[in-house]
């Protein structure tokens, strides 16, 4: 009796395996094409999650430093992809100015970093009164320290508000530029212009 | 540009370049700058900033042009220079070269004007260009006709009414 149970478990374990070896066998990936090269332009080759990328200038001093909780490179487009990055810009004994945004793109080769999504750049210290733009997208080239941008843009400081469409600003220089459509208010006293909000 | 005026001024151009380690702010291409009743149009602005307080307006145009209304008298001031500063401290409006100013029918012209606007009193002077085409200061101060100025003698109360309000 058991000797037939035997037979009938080694048959049924027979069947599946050569099922299973069929299955993986028949696998729905499509025929590749010949000239299929190895590594595809949009195929990423690193993911680094909760991510710090620095960056120093020619000095060895730490120029900026790229924060982000999720980043993925993509080899043949020198890119990488990062979300809700944080860029900190440093600059020789100031303040750093603080950039954040929904999501980024990094150009190595180009120093180029587009951010978009909410971004807000902040400037605040003891002795430096709080600054503050904000805007849907711009780009920082971090070698130069160079941040552009043709959306609207708005720039809150303790003298009051300023908005325009399009800016160009010089970090290091700590100079702005803003391209067209300039509104400005001067709060008198500023006590009555708000505290730009952290 | 308001004397004693607490409210926020206003400033519209074209462009702007903000210099923030100088605390200077140049505004250029039609540039419109508004407090209360009072309003600065200009080719080009400066604004100075000290300590996070605007100290002093630079206006440059051809010519730059400063309207304040005195609503109580209903009586409109009018500027006119080819560069217009206004000294906010001191609230003193200055007017260099082909400056003028006008109030009502009066109108001093010269190539120095200041002009102060809480006290409203207005300070003229030449150029000594130096070349002999010294410019002079003048003034054309209409006369109240006799009915405007009675009218407002018969508005003003006379002693005797004074005394006895009081």
């Amino acid at each position: 009796m058991t000797d037939k149970r035997s037979l009938i478990r080694t048959f049924a374990l027979a069947i599946t395996c050569t099922a299973l070896v069929a299955l993986l066998y028949t696998s729905d990936e499509p025929e590749l094409p010949e000239n299929y090269k190895a590594t595809d332009e949009n195929e990423p080759d690193a993911f680094v999650v909760n991510g710090s990328y620095l960056e120093f200038d020619e000095t060895g001093n730490l120029a900026l430093q790229l924060e982000s909780h999720q980043g993925v490179h993509f080899p043949n487009a020198d890119q990488s992809i990062v979300g809700t990055p944080s860029v900190k810009i440093y600059q020789e004994n100031q303040v750093p100015w603080v950039v954040n945004a929904s999501q980024g793109q990094y150009f190595q080769e180009d120093r180029k970093l587009i951010l978009s999504g909410d971004v807000n750049i902040t400037r605040s210290n003891s002795n430096d009164p709080p600054l503050r733009f904000s805007t849907e997208e711009l780009t920082l080239y971090s070698d130069t320290q160079f941040i552009t941008t043709d959306k609207p843009v708005k720039l809150e400081d303790r003298l009051g508000t300023t908005e325009a469409t399009g800016m160009n600003a010089w970090v290091k220089e700590r100079r702005v530029e803003l391209l067209s459509k300039v509104r400005g208010t001067y709060a008198q006293d500023p006590t009555h212009a708000q505290e730009p909000k952290e | 540009l308001t004397a004693g005026s607490d409210d926020p001024i206003r400033i519209e151009a074209n462009q702007a370049s903000l210099d923030d380690s100088k605390g200077i702010a140049t505004y250029v291409g039609r540039v419109v700058v508004t407090q209360g009743p009072s309003k600065l149009e200009a080719d080009r602005v400066v604004i100075f900033t000290e300590n996070n307080q605007l100290v002093r307006i630079e206006a440059h145009g051809d010519p730059a042009h400063f309207t304040q209304l005195d609503t109580a008298k209903a009586q409109q001031t009018d500027a006119y220079g080819d560069q217009i500063i206004y000294e906010q401290r001191e609230e003193l409006l200055k007017l260099l070269h082909n400056a003028k100013l006008q109030q009502g029918k009066n109108s001093f012209q010269g190539d120095m004007i200041e002009y102060d606007t809480i006290n409203r009193i207005v300070n003229a002077k030449g150029s000594e260009a130096g070349d002999g085409k010294n410019t002079r200061v003048e003034l054309i101060i209409h006369p109240q006709s006799r009915e405007t100025s009675a009218d407002q003698k018969s508005a003003q109360p006379t002693d005797s009414e004074d005394s006895a309000q009081n």
